[in-house]
């Protein structure tokens, strides 16, 4: 028993965390560089702006705080951690410095981002998988980075596939294994608004920058926090990008589809 | 209806983003962001005090080159007072038509797009889109309709997550 802290700059937001017991601090001190696969720097904990707790209290019972607000109880030993990481990247997303996170799945192809903004559950990470697989570089399977100038950052943890029988079981994989890992910052090339749904045909539709900018308003992290950068950010990536909104069938068939008609429209646009 | 009124634009408490060839306003009061076409964004901007409902439609006429009478400023600015993007509440009286009737009138009259206005309200907070896929995870609720093992907000897994308070 006892106060164990820690101090983090991740992403310009000065992180603290306290926990209850050594060990799990431990296991957050391990699980954080596979968690932000960015540059992380030490700072002091009473200097924090954001503080997370996570305290053992009971058997087999974590409780969870993020900055004040209402305490969370996990009730699974195999999961606190991921509960954890889950609430803490969401926050960090948030209060980002210079940076606007977007919930995507991101890969690079020929020096140019493909965005894929949805929620969780929408087969994101199966898609950016394929895509991989297919040739793009891996940027991210849940955030697409955007810096001031609108370029899209790598984000390369894990990617995370869910099975799909129902019980929301999450394997990670390491990007690695499907192709090579993007490590500059490029510019958005194409914005896909899409949806997984069975025998669905590709006919996409080119919209603005103002509807794009509006269909991916909602998974816009940090939109009601700092509005004005938020919007001065998506404008600069989106205007030089397609926006391509369509439903679409099965990932494995759709990696093809998607770059062919990537390649096509960039032409038609572009010169 | 007066065509000599001189419209108003809302600048208060608003984020004003101008694009290509539209504009988008986030309203910091309702969180609200709205798109207004090209059509719909020249006659906000030209809603000044100072400029009639006529000489609005001369100025759009200027700008685009295309054509168009009061009544389709008109209609812009019926929009942009539904969504409370004007200081004032004016309110068009499109002689006995309803809007729709006008929408028919005008778009079969114009080569120019409509004004058109496309809105949408910003998530309640970070959380609300790390979702479990059955239904919206808000931090501080367990939504409803969601099993007892409901991965909330993405990385339960099958653990129970419940708020305290």
């Amino acid at each position: 028993m006892g106060v164990y802290r820690l101090g983090l700059t991740i992403y310009g937001v000065k992180v603290g965390i306290e926990t209850n017991r050594k060990f799990l601090l431990k296991e957050i001190e391990s699980e954080i560089p596979l968690t932000f696969p960015v540059e992380i720097f030490e700072s002091e904990y009473e200097k924090s702006t954001r503080r997370f707790s996570i305290k053992v209290v009971g058997k087999e019972k974590y409780k969870i705080e993020i900055d004040g607000e209402k305490p969370y109880i996990v009730d699974d030993k195999k999961r606190y951690l991921p509960v954890f990481f889950s609430y803490m990247r969401v926050k960090i997303a948030e209060y980002a410095e210079s940076k606007v996170f977007i919930h995507a799945g991101v890969v690079g192809w020929k020096g140019k981002a493909i965005i894929i903004p949805a929620e969780s559950y929408k087969g994101k990470s199966t898609l950016v998988a394929e895509l991989v697989k297919f040739g793009c570089s891996y940027y991210s399977d849940e955030y697409a980075v955007l810096d001031e100038e609108g370029y899209v950052h790598p984000y390369p943890k894990m990617i995370s596939i869910r099975e799909t029988d129902g019980d929301f079981t999450q394997t990670d994989f390491c990007a690695k294994q499907f192709g090579t890992i993007g490590a500059e910052p490029i510019p958005a090339g194409l914005v896909l608004i899409t949806e997984y749904e069975k025998d669905a045909l590709w006919d996409p539709l080119q919209i603005s920058t103002g509807q794009g900018i509006l269909e991916i308003l909602s998974q816009t992290i940090p939109i009601r926090y700092k509005p004005e950068f938020t919007l001065f950010v998506l404008n600069k990536s989106l205007s030089r990008a397609i926006i391509a909104k369509s439903k679409r069938g099965e990932a494995l068939h759709f990696a093809k589809i998607l770059i062919t008609y990537f390649e096509e429209t960039s032409k038609l646009n572009f010169t | 209806m007066n065509n000599s009124e001189k419209p108003v634009a809302r600048k208060n408490s608003l984020v004003v983003q101008e694009l290509n060839n539209e504009v988008l306003v986030y309203d910091l009061e309702t969180n609200k962001a709205h798109c207004l076409n090209e059509s719909a964004a020249i006659v906000w901007k030209h809603c000044d005090g100072k400029t009639t409902i006529s000489d609005i439609a001369k100025q759009f006429i200027n700008k685009s080159g295309n054509k168009v009478d009061d009544d389709f400023i008109w209609l812009a600015i019926d929009q942009l007072n539904d969504l409370n993007l004007m200081e004032s509440g004016l309110k068009p009286d499109f002689k006995g038509q309803s809007r729709r009737e006008v929408i028919k009138k005008i778009g079969l009259a114009s080569i120019i797009a409509l004004p058109i206005i496309s809105s949408l309200v910003a998530p309640q907070s970070a959380y609300a889109n790390v979702s479990c896929g059955i239904a919206t995870c808000v931090v501080g609720t367990m939504p409803s309709g969601c099993p007892a093992a409901c991965p909330t907000c993405a990385g339960a897994n099958g653990a129970t997550v419940v708020c305290t308070v």
